[in-house]
């Protein structure tokens, strides 16, 4: 392919400084996994070493066992992906005895995802992760689309203090509030999160969306509808975490379509201090590391040597 | 014949070279792909993930059941697809000419497990589940195994599959299409049926079968009925294809009578075909 270069003429590059801190919780490097598209986590083993990620959130927990969706799950939209698993998982008691002991093998920061179906039940799921070892913070999934009631943690201010602060109570780990955009405005829920304690927030779970057969006249999915994510979704999420990262003081998880180095570099610059790989998981199982290797260049290509340089430093007009 | 079943390899995510991709019926081509890292760990019965394109158009990529796998010098050096062009990824795929780079996931999914007492074999393919007939069956001679019977059902002349595309020499290809261009007019269960009246087919022998879920539920009651086990390989639209979106649930029946989903990717593809329940069959049991 290339023509060998002549190394001795380059300058030597800067070293660039990855590492990101969220609270009291430090990362090597801005790049986690999204929740629901990382599996436990092993599946990538084989793929590359998962300890070289900054964090590795894990599939969606709740109290109780549950059997995920009817099928159809899955339909492919363009650029992106309708979801309706449903939060299949084995349940808490049986994740932390068989499940976190291969997790904690695994090397990068574990953030374990919970969702619970009351308020109560949050509080149940994080003393139960919070009394266990090796767990580096909690995501609350206070957003899933496809389960009922899942949505409603996130939409209404009230709801998301009393559940981030039933959280708080119970446990000492850093709290991940993940959030919802299918709100009219997600700066007052970011807010609300961010009073009752959280660490930090998460932006975004899937959009609300419905795709159709309409030689059958019927929905795709098996429940009718399900959550939007991919690479389709991106534009509308750097837009959210934007008004979050001006909004609030703690910091900005960006999540929504990434799939390369430049998709991070528009999070950060849009104020994300670190970000989740999601979707593109699925159809380039590398990628993740992929951008943990490309993300120094592009850092450099703005004469910044940190992330922190980076982030929030978007100049909006007028 | 030993009925060791290898330690799986775990899959990877690899560019490998197209080597050929050439039409075998006015719809159907296959692809050869060197992959000389990974072809050495595909067992029979199971599947890659490719990618066909950089574009995103589509963005995930395409599940395919290994056709064959190509030796050099005895040595496994690449490994072949069977694909009917349908949609925009298998459209893509059909374009590829020789000397591209194609980015694929594997070796994926379970791998067929034969009975160590099994003298004989039948193959019952419906469409395009004729795709991994090939691997299987060179499998089954590799074990010593000759008796091997391969009852191959297509639409029509069009999309019925040259036998020795098919499968290897040495097969007895029985061969059924529904406008009888080639073969009997019908469907595969007429064959079968006959295999079983006249005891060429009997319990005890390997069955492996691939095809569409209307031609499953009518093999599966069939050979049910005359109490002969079956090995079915699957296939579900997939997100990932190693496990991680969930997205390939099918369902099937427990030894304690419960309904439950299963992931077509990583708990299969192959399952015991008379433990699959279909769509309309379902009772309660299963929670949603």
């Amino acid at each position: 392919m290339n023509a060998t270069t002549t190394q001795a003429e380059a300058p030597p590059e800067p070293a660039v400084d990855l590492s990101v801190e969220l609270g009291p919780l430090k990362l090597a490097n801005p790049i986690g996994t999204g929740s629901g598209t990382y599996g436990k986590g092993v599946e990538f083993q084989s793929f590359y070493d998962v300890a070289r990620l900054g964090c590795v959130v894990v599939k969606t927990i709740t109290v109780e066992e549950r059997a995920g969706n009817p099928p159809p799950r899955l339909a492919e939209t363009a650029g992106g992906l309708l979801n309706s698993i449903g939060l299949q998982n084995p349940g808490v008691e049986r994740y932390i005895a068989e499940v976190l002991p291969k997790l904690r093998t695994l090397g990068a920061p574990l953030v374990i995802n919970i969702a619970g179906h009351t308020v109560e039940a949050f509080g149940e799921l994080a003393a139960a992760f919070g009394a266990e070892e090796g767990i580096a913070a909690l995501e609350l999934n206070m957003s899933c689309p496809n389960v009922s009631g899942g949505l409603d943690y996130s939409t209404d201010p009230k709801v998301a203090h009393e559940v981030v602060a039933r959280a708080k109570d119970v446990t000492d780990l850093p709290l991940i509030a993940k959030l919802s955009p299918n709100v009219t405005d997600i700066v007052p829920i970011g807010l609300a999160c961010q009073e009752a304690g959280a660490t930090a927030v998460s932006a975004i779970n899937t959009y609300v969306g419905m795709a159709i057969d309409w030689r059958k006249r019927k929905p795709i999915l098996g429940r009718g509808f399900g959550g939007l994510s991919g690479p389709c979704i991106k534009v509308l999420a750097l837009r959210l975490v934007h008004r979050l990262y001006q909004a609030l003081d703690i910091p900005v998880i960006g999540i929504g379509g990434i799939q390369t180095a430049d998709d991070v570099m528009e999070y950060l610059v849009a104020g994300a201090t670190a970000v989740q790989v999601g979707t593109a998981n699925f159809y380039r199982p590398n990628c993740a590391l992929e951008i943990v290797e490309a993300l120094p260049g592009l850092i450099r290509e703005l004469g910044a040597t940190s992330v922190r340089d980076v982030v929030g430093t978007l100049e909006m007009p007028g | 014949m030993s009925n060791a079943t290898p330690e799986l390899a775990p899959p990877v995510c690899v560019d490998g070279e197209v080597l050929e991709n050439r039409w075998i019926t006015p719809v159907t081509k296959v692809m050869k792909i060197h992959a000389p890292d990974v072809a050495p760990g595909m067992q029979p019965g199971q599947f890659v993930n490719l990618e066909t394109t950089k574009t995103l158009v589509p963005m995930l990529r395409r599940p395919m059941s290994i056709h064959k796998v190509v030796k050099h010098q005895g040595i496994a050096s690449g490994f072949c697809v069977l694909y009917d062009v349908i949609g925009p990824g298998t459209q893509n795929l059909s374009e590829m000419t020789p000397g591209t780079k194609i980015s694929f996931v594997g070796p994926l999914g379970n791998m067929i497990t034969v009975p160590e007492t099994a003298r004989r074999a039948t193959i019952i393919a419906g469409g395009v589940g004729i795709g991994p007939v090939k691997f299987v069956a060179e499998s089954l001679q590799e074990r010593g195994m000759r008796d091997i019977t391969v009852v191959y059902g297509a639409r029509d002349a069009d999309h019925s599959v040259p036998v020795h595309e098919a499968m290897p020499d040495g097969c007895r290809p029985l061969l059924c299409t529904d406008d009888g261009s080639v073969g009997r007019k019908g469907f595969v269960t007429s064959w079968t049926e006959e295999l079983i009246e006249r005891n060429r087919l009997t319990p005890g022998d390997y069955v492996f079968t691939c095809g569409p879920h209307a031609m499953f539920k009518a093999v599966r009651d069939l050979l049910g009925k005359h109490g002969i086990a079956a090995e079915a390989a699957t296939e579900e639209f997939m997100g990932c294809g190693f496990g991680v979106c969930f997205g390939c649930p099918l369902y099937q029946r427990q030894p304690d009578g419960q309904v439950e989903m299963k992931l077509c990717c990583v708990d299969g593809c192959l399952f015991p075909l008379d433990t699959l329940v279909f769509e309309g069959e379902l009772e309660d049991g299963v929670s949603a």
